[in-house]
Formats: structure tokens, C-alpha cells, sequence
């Protein structure tokens, strides 16, 4: 039966952690799960796909028994099982007496034994377990006429290494970044890590995709809350497939219509080992070269990890800088539009006229030139995104300068708007993730249409909507302008606006308070 | 249930006794005490002091319940409802009234051009953001901008002070004593607005005895804030003025903005301190209709959102189909010293009065 409008919306506006999301129709091999392996069974569901191989052998031992080995092509390390499984038990180990005694009834326990030296080798008996064991790219080795087999890692496919980061990148430093392989991420983060304290929970998520998910936390730096949650609702996420990561932030995040990210994405290990030192908990997907971090707050997405590496002095003037940046991203257009509509008597007398000048020949109010000349910023930031790099840098040229210059020749927009808009670009840039200067391109244009209608009164209201809006904001229950509201004075004074020299930090400066994240604050 | 942090109460209580009684407070005192007005502020606003206490002194026994429902322990079930809905009416009307004397600031001086109704809306539309945010909210509200509008009236007295004539104020206390007690009884229900939002708060103060004592502390220490912040916002205008001109402004605060100038870059900015004092303003607006809807909860046990989109309909259309310009003031000065005043004095020392002798009795 189709929904209503309504019950859609209300849909729409239940927390997405706290409701299962789909019912998936299940197929025939689905619903053999728990049944115990049938090698005849696995054979004909999988060998309808070109890429699942099925190697079948004999053993002599006291009976002749038929073996096969089932792998997916491309996902195993095919020299690996050839000099550690079919070459030990075709040809080395057939002399062996032991071998010789091998019947229906011991020979999976004595291949796991004596005559499979991997180093990951375990008996299965449910079909369930075999099949995820072979797509999950590890070796099945069957006995025709048994229900028992034996899982033997043997993964190896192609792989990106690690490279440095392209997003995120530091001056001081280290220069890696995390691929697509989940354990290269995970050894990446025990490198840094090297106590038991750090845990990594693994977990399943996607009914199709199977994707490995492991949540790392620091034990006792981290409030088991916070875990019990995470953990909470990753286990609600039903959907086919994690294509990436990212895929999940929707489904995890408290706040999902707000244009604030609740959830960090880093690239960089070195920022997952400190947030898991400072009590978070990483979220770490195969096939996503990104990590994710929750909890987090506002003053996180505003800090990179230079700002660790570089001495505090330096610091203190870049995040000022940057802090100054995202203030002109957020309220330049809506300032010159407020003051040049509406309270031009804040302008020294030159400045005014000077201003008005250049306004004189253009057709349209302060309010419709900013919303030409923003449109015509997102448009031309949005083409040349995803444009290949060289025809890229092209488009910002041809934007910036061409456009530009011929828009203010034709008397369209004003010098000064230019140049309002040039800086506010700008200063965008200095917000160091993505998803928090997208978040802040969002909410310039009801500020500017505010302004250009209210005036500072508008843009008031504009900024206290924000302002309740972030206050009200909570990543995985911890407020989202901690240290800010509510204030932890220590953490406000040494690792917020500024950074404290190093020596100065007797305790970590949490912005969090980890051991109560859902306190109101300084008690 | 939301509790607050003992930061988040002081902040909260600063924000609240604050309020926008900067923009008004020279002008009435002057008016009383001519230049000695400045003195007034301390006294004024150390009159609610024995009633805070006698508040804080219920909650122990009283816990989680805030003052509507112990008057209806204590007094009496319908005496103690009777009261709670004079409390909520009073709350509600006079935020309503609260929010139209701030629109009017706007309308008077910076925004004279845009429609009242719009103003009104605006305002409006943050305090029931705010309400719909929880009180939680409205504090961390407070922890951000309370210290804002005080820096925004430091930085107004720092570069006004060029303009200051010192002589202004001497002689002190030319007309003796009297006129300054009479300056502080016409400010001193401004305290009391405070202490009645204070009686619907109490079941959102943290719960431990030992935060009692730093909740106590606390309330003198934003106390003596507000007093110093309000004193100095009164000389400096009767200093820049004189106490004849400062009578006569209204909202000299506003005046003074406008007369503060940064080399010759920026001249006039009191635009630019809209921004603060729209925050100061719905602060205390949401005080006020927070405080309106607890009591009607108390009193009728109103559950859920419904109840508020009524109040809140009411909340707006009290501004909107009320009176305009000094009207609002002058309506507003009548019942903070007839109904807001006398109201605190009277239900407070009644309940505690009761508790107390009810207390003794079972003692013998």
C-alpha cells in the first residue's frame, strides 16, 4: 500500500538510528544459512559467477577422498595457495605416514593440523560461513561428502599504497594517508598506537555488500556510553551496500537536516590516533580511504594538525586567521549588502561616497548583485570541481577574471561587490573541511536575503537562528559548541581560539568532557 | 529532565537581571536622583536579595518542583493554582510587553523604516526557537552572550571616554539621600522580573546539596556584576550628558553608540550593537515566556508543544495589538512597580512565611 504525504514526512523526521530502514525479499541460498556446508549446494549457486573458482583434487589417504578448493579470482594471493596448500597436500605431504591414515572422518582435522602451514586456518560447518569466508576473499577448502571445511586466509588483491594526503595536507607533518584496505588503515593507527588499550571491534554492515566495519577506540580514555552508541547505531543501519564510508555519516549523525557535519572524516591516521587519545571513536570502513570520528564539536572541524606540529605562537595567529577566514565566509556579503542598503551611516563620509559611485550605474539593489555574482561563485565552483585539473584552474580563470571584469564593464555588479565576493571565496578556503565550508556556503544565502530585507536587525535574527540552532547541536550526545557552550574553561582557554604551548598542557585539553559527554558543562 | 551547570545558572541569572535594562536605566534614574542617579543601582538591586534567599531556602525541601507547585503544598491547593496563573499571566504579558519595548528601540533609532510587525515577528520567531530548544539551551544561549553585550558596553564606555566631563557629577548627594532611595525604588522591580523567572527555574538547578551553596555564590557574584556593569552604564551617560540630557533620553545608550567613532574608518556604529542587543533582548523575552509556560504547566499540568503554540500565538499578538513608543515604557514602568513588584514580594514572603510556621509547628 502506498504511504501518505504525512506518514512520509513523518518518516522523514524520525531519527534515522532508531528504525530498522529496509526489509530485504531473501534468496533461496539466504535462507540456507545455518545450514550445515554442502559442497554441492555452494557449487551451484556460485559457479554462475566467471570469477569463482573451484580447484577439485584427490587425497590418498586410507580411503580416496575428493577435495576442492574454492576461491574468488583476483582476491586470493594465487602463489600462496599454490606453495602452502595445493603443492603441501598434491605432492610434499603424500609420503608423510599420517598423511597415509587419513580417512572421511579426520581429514579436516589433520589438514588443519599438520598439512596447511598458513597462518590463519579455521573449521567451518555452516554454509553461511563458507561463502562469506570465500567472497571475503579467503580460501575454502571443501571435502566432497563432508559438512565440515576449512577457511585458510590467503587474501591478496591489488591495492593502492599508501600515499600522501590529497585533502588534508600538512606542512610538518607525517605525510600518509589511509587507502582503501581496512587493515592497512588499522595498522596504520597501531603504529601509533602501540598499547593493548586501543581496541578495534569489528562488525559487518550492508546485506549485500558485507563490508567489514571496525570501530577503534583508547579503553578507558573513551566513555563506554559513547561506544554502547556507536555501536547502537551502526547495528540499525540496513541497506545493500557501504559503497564508501561516508554512506553512513547520514545514518549515524544526530542532527540529519542540519547543514553542520556532527561527524569528522580525516584521511590522516596521525588525527584518528589523537581523537581516539582524547577519548573519540573512529569508524573505520573497507574500500573508504577516510576515517570516520565521533564525537566531535565545532571548534575540531576548525583545527588541523599542523596546529599540533607548529610552535603555539605560530598557532595562535593561524587558527585566528582562520577563525577571521570563516567569519568573512559566513558574513562579508550580508555585511556590505546591510550597511550599503540600510545603515550607510556607519561609513565615513569618502568611503560612502566612494561606494555609491560605483553603485551609480549598476541596475540592480546591493541584495541582487550579491546573489548574482554568489550564483555565479557556486556555479563556477561546482563546474570546476570535478573537472579534470588542468581545464579546472582554466574555468577559475575564466570565472574569476573574464566574468568578472566583463560583468562589472557592463555595469552589472559594482567594483567593490567584486571584490566583496573575491574575498569571501577566499576566505571560505581557510575552513579546513570540506563538509563545514559547504555547510557555510549553505547558510550565506539566507543571511545576505536577511540582511538585504532587515538590515543589522535582519542579519541579527539570521545569526541568533544559527546560533540556537549549533547550541542545540549535539555529535553522538556531547553539544557541539563545547568548549564554547557549555563553557570547559580549560579547554576554551588552551585549545580552542588559541593553543597552548605544549609544556603549559598538564592534561590533555579535552574538548570533550569524555568520562560525562552528555554534561551540561563546567559543574 | 534538563539540569544546568552552576556556570550555566550564573550566566543565565546575569543575562536575565541584565536584560536590556542598560538602555533605560539612565534615563529613569537620572530622572529621580539627577546626577547622584548612578548610586541608585546598587541598592535597587539588592532589595531581591533576602527574597532569593528566601527561594533557595524552599529548595531542600522542595526538591525538583519549582514555586507554583510548593505554594500549592505549602498554601493550599487552589490558593496555590490561583497564584501560579497570576504568575504565568504576568510573565507572558509582560514578555509580550518586553519584546514590543525592543522593537520600538529599533524602530525609534536604527530601523525606522521597517514595519513593526516585522520586527516583532523576527523577535518572536528566536524566543520560540529558543523555548522549543529546552532551557538547556537558553543557558548555553546566556553562556554566549551575556559575556558579548558586556563587552559590547565596555567597549562603548572605553571610547566614549573622551568626551566625558567629570564635573558632571560633583557635587555628590547635593539633594541629601532621598532622591537616590526614591531613583532606587522606581528601578528595583527590575530585580524582582529576575527572581520571578527564578521561582519557575528551580527544578532545572542541579541537584546536588553541595551545588546549592555554589548556586548561592554564584547568584551574588552575577549579582555584583550586573550592579557594577548597570552603575558604570549610568555614569557614563550622565558623564558624556549630563543628568538633564540623560532624563531626557530614553535610550541614551543607543545615543552614546552612535557617538563613538574608531580613527575615521568606522563613525556611529550603534548598528553594529543591534546585533548585541537583540540577543540581550530575546534572552529575557524567552526568560519570561519559559517562566509563562511552567507556571501553566504546574497549574494545569499542560504537557507537550500544543500548549506552547497556544501561549506563544498569545506571546506575539500582546505586542502586536498593544501599545506603541513610550506607551509600552510608561505601561511597562506601571506594572513592574504595581504588579511585578508587589506580586514577587508578596507570593514569596507568603510561602516561605507559611513553610516556616508550618515547619515549627511540627517541631513542637
Amino acid at each position: 500500500m502506498r504511504k501518505s504525504f504525512f506518514s512520509m514526512m513523518k518518516d522523514l523526521t524520525k531519527r534515522p538510528y532508531t528504525k530498522e530502514i529496509r526489509n530485504y525479499p531473501k534468496t533461496p541460498i539466504d535462507k540456507e544459512w545455518e545450514n550445515p556446508i554442502s559442497y554441492a549446494r555452494i557449487e551451484e549457486e556460485l559457479s554462475q559467477s566467471s570469477d569463482i573458482v573451484f580447484r577439485k583434487f584427490l587425497i590418498r589417504g586410507k580411503e580416496e577422498i575428493t577435495c576442492i578448493l574454492g576461491v574468488v579470482d583476483g582476491l586470493v594471493d594465487k602463489n600462496l595457495l599454490d606453495a602452502y596448500v595445493l603443492r603441501i597436500v598434491m605432492v610434499d605431504a603424500t609420503v608423510d605416514p599420517a598423511f597415509k591414515e587419513m580417512t572421511l572422518k579426520n581429514i579436516i582435522n589433520s589438514l588443519m593440523d599438520r598439512f596447511t602451514p598458513a597462518n590463519e586456518v579455521k573449521k567451518i560447518t555452516r554454509m553461511g560461513e563458507a561463502i562469506d569466508a570465500m567472497l571475503a576473499g579467503d580460501a575454502v577448502l571443501f571435502v566432497e561428502q563432508s559438512q565440515e571445511a576449512l577457511v585458510i586466509s590467503a587474501r591478496g588483491w591489488q591495492t593502492r599504497g599508501v600515499n600522501t594526503p590529497q585533502r588534508e595536507a600538512s606542512i610538518r607533518g607525517p605525510q600518509e594517508a589511509f587507502n582503501e584496505t581496512l587493515r592497512t588503515n588499522t595498522s596504520l593507527i597501531r603504529r601509533i598506537i602501540k598499547h593493548p588499550s586501543l581496541r578495534l571491534i569489528s562488525m559487518k554492515i550492508g546485506a549485500l555488500s558485507n563490508t567489514d566495519v571496525v570501530i577503534a577506540y583508547v579503553e578507558n580514555r573513551v566513555s563506554p556510553d559513547v561506544v554502547a552508541e556507536v555501536k547502537r547505531r551502526l547495528n540499525r543501519v540496513k541497506i545493500d551496500g557501504v559503497i564508501a564510508g561516508d554512506i553512513l555519516e547520514e545514518f549515524l549523525e544526530d542532527h540529519p537536516y542540519s547543514p553542520f557535519p556532527q561527524i569528522l572524516h580525516t584521511e590522516r591516521p596521525d588525527i584518528v590516533a589523537s581523537s581516539l587519545l582524547e577519548g573519540r571513536v573512529a569508524i573505520i570502513v573497507d574500500g573508504t580511504p577516510s576515517v570516520l570520528i565521533v564525537p566531535v564539536t565545532l571548534p575540531m572541524f576548525m583545527q588541523v594538525n599542523d596546529d599540533y606540529y607548529e610552535r603555539a605562537m605560530i598557532v595562535i595567529l593561524v587558527r585566528s586567521i582562520r577563525y577571521w577566514g570563516a567569519a568573512i565566509a559566513v558574513l562579508a556579503p550580508s555585511l556590505y549588502i546591510a550597511v550599503t542598503t540600510f545603515h550607510q551611516e556607519l561609513l565615513p563620509v569618502t568611503l560612502a561616497l566612494s561606494i555609491a559611485g560605483s553603485r551609480e550605474a549598476t541596475p540592480f539593489s546591493a541584495l541582487g548583485e550579491a546573489m548574482l555574482m554568489l550564483i555565479a561563485l557556486e556555479v563556477l565552483q561546482e563546474g570546476g570541481l570535478r573537472l579534470p585539473k588542468p581545464i579546472g584552474q582554466t574555468i577559475g580563470i575564466v570565472g574569476a577574471l573574464i566574468i568578472g571584469d566583463a560583468a562589472v564593464k557592463a555595469s552589472l555588479v559594482s567594483p567593490i561587490m567584486v571584490i566583496v565576493i573575491g574575498l569571501t571565496a577566499v576566505s571560505g578556503y581557510t575552513i579546513p573541511y570540506y563538509s563545514l565550508a559547504i555547510g557555510i556556503r549553505l547558510i550565506r544565502l539566507p543571511l545576505m536575503i536577511l540582511a538585504g530585507t532587515m538590515g543589522f536587525f535582519g542579519l541579527g535574527i539570521g545569526l541568533y537562528l544559527i546560533l540556537i540552532h549549533l547550541l542545540g547541536l549535539r555529535s553522538f550526545g556531547t553539544p557541539f559548541l563545547s568548549p564554547i557552550a557549555p563553557l570547559r574553561i580549560r579547554a576554551f582557554l588552551q585549545d580552542t581560539l588559541v593553543r597552548a604551548p605544549w609544556w603549559a598542557l598538564k592534561e590533555d585539553p579535552d574538548l570533550i568532557d569524555t568520562k560525562h559527554p552528555h554534561s551540561g558543562g563546567r559543574q | 529532565m534538563q539540569r544546568l551547570s552552576t556556570h550555566q545558572f550564573t550566566m543565565l541569572t546575569a543575562g536575565v537581571l541584565l536584560g536590556t535594562t542598560f538602555m533605560v536605566s539612565g534615563s529613569i534614574v537620572t530622572q529621580a536622583a539627577g546626577r547622584d542617579g548612578w548610586m541608585a543601582v546598587m541598592p535597587a538591586f539588592l532589595m531581591c536579595v533576602p527574597f532569593t534567599w528566601m527561594i533557595f531556602s524552599l529548595v531542600p525541601k522542595y526538591p525538583n518542583q519549582d514555586l507554583v507547585k510548593i505554594s500549592e503544598k505549602v498554601l493550599g491547593k487552589w490558593l496555590g493554582k490561583a497564584l501560579g496563573l497570576s504568575f504565568s499571566l504576568i510573565m507572558i504579558y509582560f514578555g509580550g510587553l518586553f519584546a514590543s519595548q525592543g522593537v520600538d528601540m529599533y524602530n525609534r533609532t536604527v530601523l525606522p523604516l521597517i514595519p513593526h510587525y516585522v520586527l516583532i515577528l523576527g523577535v518572536s520567531l528566536i524566543t520560540f526557537y529558543l523555548y522549543l530548544s529546552g532551557i538547556e539551551v537558553l543557558a548555553r544561549f546566556a553562556e554566549v552572550i551575556f559575556p558579548l553585550v558586556c563587552m559590547a558596553l565596555l567597549f562603548i564606555a572605553i571610547f566614549i571616554i573622551p568626551r566625558f566631563e567629570r564635573g558632571e557629577l560633583f557635587p555628590i548627594l547635593q539633594n541629601g539621600i532621598t532622591p537616590v532611595l526614591s531613583a532606587a525604588l522606581n528601578i528595583s522591580p527590575w530585580p524582582f522580573e529576575y527572581v520571578l523567572f527564578l521561582a519557575g527555574l528551580l527544578p532545572f538547578l542541579p541537584a546536588k546539596p553541595k551545588d546549592l551553596k555554589i548556586i548561592k555564590v554564584n547568584f551574588f557574584k552575577a549579582l555584583a556584576l550586573i550592579i557594577v556593569l548597570s552603575t558604570i552604564v549610568v555614569l557614563v551617560q550622565i558623564m558624556t550628558f549630563g543628568p538633564f540630557e540623560t532624563a531626557r533620553l530614553t535610550y541614551g545608550l543607543l545615543v552614546l553608540g552612535n557617538m563613538v567613532e574608531i580613527s575615521r574608518t568606522i563613525a556611529g556604529i550603534e548598528a553594529v550593537f543591534t546585533l548585541f542587543w537583540t540577543g540581550a533582548l530575546t534572552l529575557k523575552a524567552a526568560a519570561f515566556f519559559f517562566a509563562g509556560i511552567w507556571g501553566l504547566q504546574s497549574v494545569f499540568g499542560f504537557k507537550g508543544k500544543k500548549s506552547a503554540i497556544i501561549v506563544g500565538i498569545i506571546f506575539v499578538l500582546i505586542p502586536l495589538l498593544g501599545g506603541k513608543g513610550v506607551n509600552v515604557v510608561v505601561e511597562m514602568a506601571y506594572i513592574d512597580r504595581y504588579i511585578i513588584l508587589p506580586f514577587a514580594v508578596l507570593w514569596i514572603l507568603l510561602v516561605w512565611g507559611v513553610d516556616l510556621w508550618k515547619h515549627r509547628q511540627k517541631s513542637l
